[in-house]
């Protein structure tokens, strides 16, 4: 009675250790993320909309992020850099991304630009948008003003270099990928293994964990299969290989340790689990404004003030 | 006992289809993070090629100065000439360590005779406070800072080609197909500390 239970809640403790293996900030949900508070509310939603507007005219997408503190021991350069990448700003393939980082307590900030706008926005351009428009302000304190015209700035030296589509279209994460199809593999484990148990409920009670088991089992065994293939399309090859074995066994009821019973010869499990398991390719993980672009050679330029 | 039969034959097959299909993977795979490790290496050549072009520029604007001090400037002329003695084989990543070696010290002869040559041009207020000084200085500061992240991105390329190289069952292909592990970039030792540039334009002159 417990065993299966232990298994899923184990399964369940490794899907979420996974998931988030670094310690960086999540993406957020807008183009604005004042960690600090130090805009006003009208100024923050003015703010995003004025950059939601700008993605979908010009598809270059520019984050505005301030936090009160650089986490202990990171350089601003490096850490800016990780975060940028992690919340994949720009759009996939163009990288037209510009995140303008702000850590108040450390007096220090930072103009981090994706490899796509590099010719638009320069280092040096970056650094005399920094030392011009954005530091004397916040000398003054009135960082909201030093934001404004920061972005207005990087919204100038921007405007036009990549026009083209926009939006959601060109930035849909890939289906078949790696990480996603072992979670695949897991999810059609559990799915299969509860499929399984439900059409056991109906044989009775007997049945239904020698079905549950063979759905988790099967399940179990496309993860790390699909694991060992590596690339996406040698993911997709394990798969079928492990479905038509799957098939096979089930077909072929008798031959299973797990079946006690062995005069059903029904599908048990496989329809639940597999239809379940791969209509999770749809649904997306990201959240927010995230692009798909997020690769930066660190360019840019930093300051303080 | 025909079931088994048919089961054992059922699940032989699918595991010589595994295994074949595996090995052609695997060995896609090796060829496929060895390009990995070259796009990387093309990555970190053109990011200090990047600060080599910054050169000719920095020394002029620098002369310009009043009475600057000659010999660092000859400093940085002569490093960034013998940074373009060292050979490597074209087009891919350095094969041995002593050919990286080789690269490293004389990209970190330069970087520390520019970081010289910065903390001299402090001594110099007129040149500190033009515009084209400062915009050299913010372009060196972003160039140090993209050979930073290549290289971290050279080295994790490495890390994972070297990692597949040696493990059950890719290296035996490895072996065969002669997949050497490759070098790394050695974590910043004395000479080969990034320039210390200051870019804080905004401290009050001395």
């Amino acid at each position: 009675m417990t065993r299966p239970r232990n298994i899923v809640c184990f399964l369940a403790l490794w899907l979420g250790l996974t998931a988030f293996p670094q310690s960086l900030p999540p993406a957020p949900p807008t183009h604005v993320s004042d960690g600090a508070g130090v805009l006003s509310t009208a100024g923050r939603t003015e703010l995003t909309r004025r950059l939601e507007s700008f993605e979908r005219e010009t598809s270059t997408q520019v984050v505005v992020w301030t936090e009160n503190k650089l986490p202990a021991g990171a350089s601003l350069e490096d850490h800016v850099n990780r975060v940028f990448q992690a919340w994949k700003i720009g759009q996939r393939d163009r990288d037209n991304g510009v995140l303008l980082a702000i850590f108040t307590e450390d007096r220090k900030l930072r103009i981090e630009v994706g490899y796509g706008l590099e010719g638009a926005l320069p280092d040096a351009l970056c650094g005399r948008i920094i030392a011009n428009e954005i530091t004397p302000h916040f000398k003054s304190g009135n960082y909201e003003a030093g934001i404004r015209a920061g972005v207005d700035a990087i919204l100038a030296a921007t405007k036009g270099e990549y026009r083209g589509r926009s939006g959601p279209g060109s930035s849909r994460p890939l289906i078949f990928n790696g990480e996603r199809l072992r979670l695949f593999a897991l999810a059609g484990g559990i799915l299969g293994m509860l499929g399984g148990g439900m059409s056991g409920l109906r044989e009775g009670a007997g049945r239904m964990f020698g079905q549950g088991f063979r759905g988790l089992f099967l399940g179990a065994i496309g993860h790390p299969i699909a694991y060992l293939f590596g690339s996406n399309l040698n993911l997709l090859i394990g798969l079928v290989i492990l479905l038509v074995v799957w098939l096979l066994i089930l077909t072929r009821n008798r031959g299973w340790a797990f079946d006690h019973y062995g005069r059903h010869t029904r599908w048990g499990g496989w329809p639940s689990g597999g239809s379940s398991g791969w209509s999770f390719g749809g649904g997306g993980f990201s959240g927010g404004f995230s692009g798909g672009g997020g690769s930066s050679g660190g360019g840019g330029a930093s300051g303080s003030w | 006992m025909k079931k088994i039969i048919a089961f054992v034959l059922a699940a032989g097959f699918g595991l010589l289809l595994a295994v074949g299909v595996g090995g052609c993977n695997s060995y896609n795979g090796l060829v496929g993070s060895r390009q990995e490790v070259d796009k990387a290496w093309a990555q970190v050549e053109t990011v200090y090629q990047r600060r080599a072009d910054l050169i000719p520029n920095l020394v002029s604007t620098v002369s310009g100065a009043a009475n600057f001090e000659r010999n660092v400037l000859r400093e940085v002329t002569k490093a960034r000439a013998s940074v373009g003695q060292v050979k490597l084989p074209g087009g891919s990543a350095p094969e041995t360590a002593e050919q990286l070696k080789q690269f490293q010290a004389a990209q970190g002869s330069l970087g520390s005779a520019l970081s010289r040559l910065l903390v001299v041009a402090e001594k110099y207020p007129d040149l500190k406070a033009s515009q084209g000084f400062r915009d050299l200085q913010v372009q060196l500061e972003g160039t140090e800072n993209r050979i930073t992240v290549e290289r971290q991105r050279f080295n994790e390329a490495v890390q994972r080609y070297n990692t597949r190289t040696q493990k059950f069952p890719t290296v035996l292909l490895a072996r065969a197909f002669n997949f050497q592990p490759k070098p790394y970039f050695a974590a910043d030792a004395g000479s080969e500390k990034a320039p210390k540039v200051s870019f804080d334009f905004n401290a009050p002159a001395k």
